[in-house]
């Protein structure tokens, strides 16, 4: 099946990237279904285009093709042909395409290299062998592009998720090339970031680099080519029924929360957690202070801030991971499920129903794993590695890890991270039925569709400080405090 | 020329010259000088988030032990505290004050060398040494430093495994409950070392001669803790040259610590060195 045709503005017969037949199976293919990709017929021109589909339809895989690492790292069966730059992809190794591909993957924080960011945005430069002053001036401007040339001295370690996300952009970057391709570049970006990113790749698309990307929160622009992947197959873009039964248009990314539906709950009787007079932070350093905040039994909270706000050591003071550094936190007692950033820590069984069954035997819950996955519309996927699945996916197969233990508090750490608009639209309501059921549900997330689907009181953290939303039963209000 | 020296230079040479003072240099008020003086360092110049207490606990535990064998199995010394019965293993025979001295100076010069030797990993990454090797052994030396980051990566990984976890029920009892907590860190280090591989290759690593920055951050403040440091060590080695005013012995009673200022200046000159060691600019 061919693709769509080149990109709006790109020049004819200006295609840096093409694909003609390819198919390809990972090499471990008979424990999946299907061949990552199949016929794939595409040409890419200089400009944006956004590669769609469902988690698992083989976005990851196809943007690998477009720098070698498939086939050249993973092995597999390959046919047909694939092209970039001119370089036919299977006699290039990917280090020589790397000379005229960026690639920016799903978690870039298992990647880096060097301990300091201005280093590790200097790496790829380097090894390409350019002049010194050239290195220095790419790393200036490959950090400013993206809005991170404060912390050019800052160690890798003590940056948070979405900090580190920007890094590896502007690693990919520091080397000018002419195609990018980008795998969720924005999962863990704040607002700021994601809409300075979008902007970064319509200026990039404008001055001529092809520019690849698989992002589900990115909204497709009329500047864009949508290119629509549906079981490694390529669909034509425009018919919104591929996207999903229930799933929703993708939020703008500069849409708001909609608070209409996030009036807080009765907040008579205990609260399910609460933070008194709290200072949090890491190691010693205080990040929020004076926080005064609870949250009811069936309550749903939405935590949003900047990246490296204090999202995720908020959470993880609520899940008593850490202590305040002043103040307390309390937990009403019941079992609490906590969903971390990385889902690969609670992934190492041989399959999504082993893993789940596991949770449900350490916690002393009975019933069915499937009725767990079902839940979640995982059933498929149960008999499944965890580890052979895509990032969606795998953050899908993690929730279930976590809400096995029939929580009485959840703690999700962006829960939709990967996740395409089906499956998040099934998580909301996966969520709501907990709620509903009496669980108390905080989650850090800067996707503003959850939280418009999800309806919860939204609290946002800026300078240092837990903002009220607009719904009145604010996190320093004293009905609230009383709860 | 640039002026200064780096900061991964300016801690390996203070590192080595502290090192050296504290073997060469036997007066336990020396060795006294150079752990203060390291553990300032430790104590306010390491990476955030290194944690200081495995460290401090395990060199405790370290030093009891070193007194307690010492003692223990040394039977020399003329101050004899009790008599260990002969059929006694190794242990038999007198126990001696003077055995658990010569334990107690064994002990300093062990703690001094591993809490000197310590600023390597917890003031440094393991990627800043990488900026210190020789051009030779620069491209092998991105790749070794690379491969260090995992280190780090994976004691993280440990702690944060074990959290998850125990949040999902596990509990940590008997060895089959360690597996749960060995096998996704295990299989967690291999799918980092596999996206690192991926995303070395990705940007070119490998492909010719690779360009050397120069590494960021020289100051003449970092060379004078360096020069503080080559010079405690050149005290050192002229004291040891002009009889070792501070040697100490426990046998056959132990002497009175010399409290000579030659013997001391080497400690106390590392010692201010370390105190002078600039926070990390960021």
């Amino acid at each position: 099946m061919s693709g769509p045709g080149p990109a709006p503005g790109a020049r004819a017969g200006s295609a840096t990237v093409v694909l003609q037949g390819l198919t390809y199976a990972y090499p471990e293919w008979s424990d999946r279904p299907r061949p990552a990709l199949c016929d794939v017929d595409v040409e890419l021109g200089p400009g944006l285009t956004l590669v769609e589909g469902d988690s698992g339809s083989g976005k990851s895989t196809l943007l690998r093709v477009c720098n070698g690492l498939v086939p050249h790292f993973h092995g597999g069966t390959f046919s047909g042909r694939a092209a970039v730059c001119g370089h036919d992809v299977l006699a290039t190794p990917t280090r020589e395409l790397a000379r005229h591909v960026g690639f920016v993957f799903q978690e870039p924080e298992s990647g880096f290299v060097r301990g300091v960011v201005a280093r590790e945005v200097a790496f790829f430069p380097e090894n390409l062998g350019l002049a010194r002053e050239v290195v220095a001036a790419r790393v200036g401007e490959a950090l400013e592009r993206v809005g991170v040339d404060h912390l050019a001295q800052r160690r890798l370690s003590t940056l948070s998720g979405g900090e580190r996300q920007r890094v590896a952009l502007a690693a990919a970057l520091a080397a000018a090339p002419s195609v990018l391709a980008m795998d969720e570049p924005m999962s863990q970006l704040d607002q700021q970031g994601a809409t300075a990113l979008r902007e970064t790749l319509e200026g990039l698309a404008e001055a001529g680099t092809t520019v690849v990307v698989a992002e589900h929160r990115l909204r497709p622009s009329e500047r864009a080519r949508r290119l629509l992947l549906e079981e490694g197959r390529v669909r034509p873009a425009a018919a919104p029924a591929h996207r999903g039964s229930g799933a929703p248009p993708v939020t703008p990314l500069d849409a708001g929360p909609d608070r209409s539906g996030g009036s807080p709950r009765d907040c008579a009787g205990p609260p399910a957690w609460s933070l008194t007079t709290a200072t949090i932070g890491v190691a010693g350093r205080p990040l929020l202070e004076g926080v005064d905040v609870a949250g009811a039994p069936g309550e749903v909270v939405i935590v949003t801030g900047a990246n490296g706000a204090g999202k995720t050591t908020l959470l993880r003071t609520v899940a008593g991971l850490a202590a305040p550094l002043a103040g307390t936190a309390e937990r009403a007692l019941g079992r609490i499920a906590y969903l971390p950033q990385e889902p690969g820590l609670l992934l190492h069984r041989q399959s999504v129903r082993a893993e789940v069954d596991q949770t449900m035997r350490w916690s002393h819950v009975e019933g069915s794993a499937d009725d767990v996955l079902e839940m979640l519309g995982m059933l498929g996927l149960a008999d499944r590695d965890p580890r052979d699945l895509s990032g969606g996916q795998r953050q899908r197969a993690a929730l279930a890890v976590v809400l096995a233990v029939r929580p009485a508090l959840a703690l999700l750490d962006e829960p939709t991270r990967g996740m395409d608009a089906a499956a998040r639209v099934s998580l909301a309501r996966v969520l709501r039925r907990l709620a509903d059921e009496g669980a108390a549900v905080l989650a850090a997330t800067h996707d503003t569709a959850l939280a418009h689907e999800l309806g919860g009181r939204v609290l946002r953290i800026e300078d240092g400080l837990l903002v009220p939303d607009r719904t009145g039963c604010d996190a320093r209000s004293p009905a609230w405090t009383a709860c | 020329m640039r002026e200064g020296v780096t900061r991964p230079a300016a801690v390996g040479v203070w590192v080595l010259a502290a090192l050296a003072v504290a073997l060469v240099d036997t007066d336990p008020a020396a060795r006294l000088v150079v752990i203060a003086g390291a553990w300032a360092l430790l104590v306010r110049r390491r990476v955030p988030g290194r944690r200081l207490r495995p460290l401090a606990l395990g060199l405790a535990s370290l030093a009891v032990l070193t007194v307690a064998l010492n003692g223990g199995l040394s039977h020399a010394g003329t101050t004899v505290l009790v008599v260990l019965p002969s059929w006694v293993p190794l242990f038999g025979g007198p126990v001696t004050a003077e055995g658990f001295a010569d334990g107690a100076s064994i002990a300093l010069g062990l703690v001094a060398a591993i809490s000197v030797t310590a600023a390597l990993s917890l003031v440094l990454e393991p990627t800043d040494l990488v900026d210190v090797l020789p051009r030779p052994l620069h491209h092998a030396g991105a790749a070794l430093g690379a491969a260090l980051n995992l280190v780090p990566a994976t004691a993280a990984s440990f702690v944060a495994v074990r959290e998850a976890q125990r949040l999902r029920g596990w509990r940590p009892r008997g060895a089959r409950a360690l597996v749960d907590l060995a096998v996704p860190v295990l299989l967690g280090a291999i799918d980092r070392s596999v996206q690192l591989a991926e995303s070395m290759e990705a940007r070119a690593f490998g492909t010719g001669t690779r360009t050397r920055m120069p590494a960021a951050g020289r100051s003449v403040r970092l060379a004078a803790v360096a020069a503080a440091a080559v010079a405690a060590l050149g005290i050192a080695v002229v004291a040891y040259a002009a009889g070792d005013p501070g040697a100490w012995y426990a046998y056959p009673v132990p002497t009175v610590p010399s409290a000579s200022p030659l013997a001391l200046a080497p400690a106390i000159v590392a010692a201010l060195a370390a105190a002078a060691l600039p926070a990390e600019q960021s």
